[in-house]
């Protein structure tokens, strides 16, 4: 594999990116709805993981592309991530391990998503969302154990974001369980959004949040010969794609109080993916800003909907 | 060889807990009753295990691992912090067996997804259950989170095998997440 550029919190390239920024104010600058797809990266052919191939679903990668310049812009200090694949089934745990390095063999998708993962954690901010978390009375775990693989919602969101990792990251689990899913939970999402935000008050850092989730959740239940041929790659069905573009509706008119409702809504018309929680913690954490939101692009990956969305209050 | 059948079937938890050193008295006592689930396999003279652990969930297809053998350490992703979610694994798998359940599988006009790569992270309700159970070849199929009952049933029924590869063969199911 290609060496993955490396910086640790606290690096000269790190402390050059906060002085950068010192003119910017700390805090959240920024959310994305940032879907992890490994059929994203796959596509994109990166160094880090071992599968090839031709290319495909472009018009989600060039979202991407637009996220990448965006981010630059902003000059995080660090990307915090809720993923939905790294599953928790008890209280909701943060990667607090200094220095994830492995590789993540996707056990759904082996055969397009081997990757090569080595990035920094931001251990005081990561700790410091355990802390947050745990005095607003959420079960909340610090994982320390460097064993543990990174699942590849975590590492697919990032990826896309931020190829060349050389921004620290904060990894938060999901707390609940393939068994027993629904938006049951998003009430707690709330309590943990804004335990991050405080989190990152405390810290000091000047953070933009991913929420690694797709939206209408319905796929394909058998894969074509060629996992990137765009002549199958469809919506699901019409309602699953109007379920999508109704909520995207809202995302483009704003404000995000409005998807309080909306969210919910969504995941019982579509089996949304969003009922992980990612996104309710995301924009809880940004204090259900009233801006829209600006969907950078939408497409489907075996069938399921996705969009890239930023939120820039 | 033995008479061609199933010779028996276990629903058997997955859960790591009964592998703690120092168990709580219903984790020791599930534990106890899933190696005497493995004893009278002995004694029934099983020689490879059929399962489908819950914890190996998948969406597209019904994967089934064909690599020959499997070692390694299952870190936990739950469980860390406590010395069960550390499991030593080194299991075999009867590829042939394997191969011929995707094949069948195929055959009955679903989609096998034979899977074989390095690294591949082998979930903890296989780890705990082979432990527990002892060492018996093993053919192992996803559970694919989105399928009907009845097409798990035909993704088992697949797994039976025909007179030319056939031997004693024992289907089980690992216990859901949840417990």
């Amino acid at each position: 594999m290609a060496r993955v550029f490396h910086a640790t919190a606290g690096s000269s390239r790190t402390t050059a990116r906060r002085r950068s920024a010192s003119v910017g104010r700390a805090g959240i600058v920024a959310g994305y709805l940032a879907p992890h797809p490994p059929h994203l990266v796959y596509a994109e052919n990166p160094p880090q993981n071992e599968p090839r191939s031709t290319g495909g679903w472009e018009v989600l990668r060039w979202g991407y592309e637009e996220l990448r310049r965006r981010l630059a812009a902003h000059a995080p200090d660090v990307l915090v991530v809720h993923a939905p694949h790294w599953i928790t089934m008890v209280g909701h745990h943060v990667n607090c391990v200094p220095n994830p390095r492995g590789i993540s063999v996707e056990p759904i998708f082996p055969h397009l998503f081997r990757y090569h993962y080595d990035f920094a954690t931001d251990v005081d901010l990561a700790e410091a969302i355990v802390a947050e978390a745990a005095d607003a009375g959420l079960v909340a775990s610090a994982m320390r154990d460097p064993g543990v693989r990174v699942d590849y919602a975590t590492i697919g969101a990032l990826h896309l974001a931020n190829p060349a990792w050389d921004i620290p990251v904060v990894s938060l689990s999901a707390n609940n369980n393939p068994y027993f899913y629904s938006d049951a939970a998003l009430d707690e999402m709330e309590t943990l959004g804004a335990a991050t935000a405080r989190a990152i008050e405390r810290t000091g850092r000047r953070a933009v949040l991913l929420a690694s989730n797709s939206l209408s959740h319905l796929h394909w239940d058998r894969e074509p010969d060629l996992p990137e041929d765009m002549g199958v790659e469809r919506p699901f069905d019409h309602h699953q794609y109007a379920g999508d573009m109704e909520l995207l509706q809202v995302v483009r008119e704003g404000p995000t109080e409005r998807l309080r409702a909306a969210i919910p809504k969504h995941i019982a018309a579509t089996q949304a993916e969003t009922k992980a929680g990612s996104l309710t913690w995301l924009l809880a954490a940004m204090g259900w800003p009233a801006v829209a939101g600006d969907v950078l692009a939408y497409g489907t990956v075996i069938a399921t909907g996705n969009a890239v969305v930023e939120w820039a209050p | 060889m033995g008479a061609l059948n199933v010779a028996a079937a276990a629903l058997v938890p997955g859960m790591p807990h009964l592998l703690a050193a120092d168990p709580a008295p219903s984790w020791r006592e599930l534990a106890a009753a899933t190696r005497t689930v493995g004893d009278r396999l002995r004694e029934r003279g099983v020689e490879a295990v059929l399962l489908l652990s819950t914890q190996w969930f998948t969406v597209l297809g019904h994967q089934v691992q064909c690599d020959p053998h499997l070692s390694g350490t299952r870190t936990d992703e739950n469980w860390y912090a406590y010395d069960y979610g550390h499991l030593r694994y080194d299991l075999a798998v009867d590829a042939n067996l394997a191969h011929a359940w995707a094949d069948r599988i195929d055959a009955a006009g679903l989609q096998a997804r034979r899977t074989r790569y390095e690294g591949f992270p082998v979930d903890t309700g296989t780890v705990t259950a082979a432990a527990l159970l002892g060492p018996f070849p093993l053919a192992m199929v996803s559970c694919n989170l989105y399928a009907d009952p009845d097409v798990l049933a035909t993704v088992a029924a697949a797994g039976w095998p025909p007179r030319a590869i056939g031997g004693w063969r024992w289907l089980r199911s690992a216990g859901c997440p949840r417990g």
